[in-house]
């Protein structure tokens, strides 16, 4: 009995410990300085060479702040708008959520990319880095991202964009906030109009659950839900889906045709790419084919 | 990217892996501590091919000659805020002059105190071992001891009680399937034991967050093991 409590006595010390593991699914840098854009060195989610080129007249680097939670000191978010911040008032913006990767630069291919959406500048694209990304404040933690993003549409909502101008668009982790806003716009500054996601999560649990063969609850290693596949049932606005079929991080089967399956709103659609893996799809896809679907969903 | 396997590594850091904890039952009325420290392996990107550092501190009786119960703790579980414990029995229902087998029937039980989720998975091991080598040997202090050396090959059974998994899904395995080989060197009152475990050899590695090390390639993991026994 004794050896008994010697051995239990370290683990209760042991269990009383609350580390967990949601900071390690975000693959946040905040060690850069400022953002370099074209001129960043480091990797890429994408090559879109000289033809999506963004001029620096049109790129605007900005932040603003959020405050998390009542009484909490706010934090800053940093963010890059690409087109003319007046137009916001009278024309189509669409809100772009990144994935786990790094920070903005790493996704700056993309924005360029979607700023040559139906011709340069037709639509405006605003990006944010979340909390603990790139040059924004905070820690990365689920909760902050979609506080980040409640941010960014507060600043839209400022510069004059209503709801029926919004596009939403999420890759990969960015897929979260897109569901959460979509699944809850009563909890959000605004409400958008279309929902665009690409490689999407089922959830946080179907990817332990995966990789561990047994039935683990989601608890046992992170708080993080990232539920994609249960907020999309509650979605009421039309759904674009693009997934690689070549997917080997976020396999088609088993994340993103649960979300697709369990969309509950008015009109959907799905963009399933053979050879496509998770980064590059785009690519894959062709840059024009990719941009065409993205277009004709907008204005369907 | 890379932390994600970070996160999923410490999947396995909480999850099925650990080794036989007894092969042989021990003596009647005999005390023993033991300890293990192992898992999958994993290719980590940008560090190595490495085994889980899971690990294990337990306690084993004799309750008959050939009957023996047991039960484990995982502190390296407890650190990420989940308690989970093992228990069951080894019972020798076989043996002859240098060999013999045995079943180990048991529970696994895993509770967090972030969301209160409790789940039990039972256990059913099954090995069979061959003694090769038997010598008295002497301690410092002069007294005689067995050495022994001996190998066995097994296999380990999880059973999942749900039906479903997340998001309704229906659960596919319900049994979940690893044999296993290792090798014990009894030196008077340790043992010292490595162990190979085959990790679910029939399903898909593919497609998954994960790059497990397989001898199977596309399918299944390897698990590494080293163990210690005190036998008091």
């Amino acid at each position: 009995m004794k050896t008994l409590i010697y051995l239990l006595l370290p683990l209760l010390v042991f269990t009383a410990c609350r580390k967990r593991l949601d900071s390690f699914l975000f693959g946040n840098d905040n060690s850069i300085t400022e953002y370099l854009l074209d001129n960043y060195t480091g990797r890429t989610t994408l090559d879109v060479g000289a033809a999506y080129h963004v001029e620096d007249s049109m790129t605007h680097v900005f932040q603003f702040d959020i405050s998390n939670g009542a009484g909490a000191q706010p934090f800053m978010i940093s963010a890059i708008y690409t087109g003319e911040i007046s137009r916001i008032a009278t024309d189509t913006v669409i809100l772009y959520c990144h994935g786990t990767a790094d920070h903005n630069d790493f996704y700056w291919p993309r924005q360029k990319l979607y700023s040559h959406l139906g011709g340069t500048h037709r639509y405006g694209v605003l990006m944010i880095d979340y909390p603990g990304f790139g040059l924004s404040d905070g820690s990365p933690t689920e909760e902050n991202m979609y506080q980040s993003v409640n941010g960014a549409l507060k600043w839209l909502k400022a510069n004059g964009l209503t709801n029926n101008r919004l596009v939403m668009f999420g890759f990969s982790l960015g897929t979260a906030s897109v569901c959460q806003v979509a699944g809850n716009p009563n909890d959000f500054e605004m409400q958008p109009s279309k929902i665009i996601l690409e490689a999407p999560f089922a959830s946080a649990e179907k990817m332990i659950q995966d990789a561990s063969v047994l039935g683990f609850p989601a608890s046992y290693f992170v708080s993080l839900k990232v539920d994609n596949a249960i907020e999309i049932k509650k979605a009421t606005v039309p759904l674009l889906w693009i997934h690689g079929k070549a997917d080997t991080f976020l396999a088609i089967d088993k994340h993103g045709e649960y979300v697709f399956a369990n969309y509950g709103g008015p009109s959907k659609t799905a963009v399933r790419v053979p050879g496509g893996d998770h980064e590059d799809t785009p690519f894959v896809m062709g840059y024009d084919a990719y941009l065409a679907a993205l277009l004709g969903f907008i204005l369907q | 990217m890379k932390q994600l396997f970070y996160l999923i590594t410490s999947i396995f850091v909480l999850g099925a892996c650990a080794p036989s904890h007894f092969v042989k039952p021990l003596e009647h009325k005999q005390h023993a501590l033991t300890a293990s420290l192992g898992g999958a392996m994993l290719k980590v990107p940008g560090v190595a091919t490495i085994p889980i550092p899971n690990t294990t501190l337990g306690y084993g009786y004799g309750v008959k000659q050939d009957l023996t119960i047991y039960g484990n703790l995982y502190p390296t579980a407890a650190v990420f805020g989940v308690f989970q414990f093992d228990a069951g029995c080894t019972w020798r229902f076989w043996q002859n002059e240098n060999m013999g087998a045995s079943v180990s029937p048991g529970f696994n039980f895993l509770f967090d105190r972030f969301e209160k989720n409790a789940g039990l998975w039972p256990q059913l091991d099954a090995n069979f071992y061959m003694n090769y080598f038997e010598r008295t040997g002497s301690t410092k202090k002069g007294t005689d001891h067995q050495n022994v050396n001996y190998f066995y090959v097994g296999f380990s059974n999880w059973f999942q009680l749900k039906s479903t998994m997340t998001l309704g899904l229906k659960q596919e395995n319900r049994l979940v399937f690893s044999p296993q080989v290792g090798h014990t060197f009894e030196r008077g009152h340790w043992n010292y034991n490595l162990e190979v475990k085959f990790l679910t050899p029939y399903l898909s590695n593919q497609n998954i967050i994960i790059d497990y090390v397989s001898p199977f390639g596309k399918r299944g993991g390897l698990g590494a093991f080293f163990s210690v026994t005190y036998r008091l």
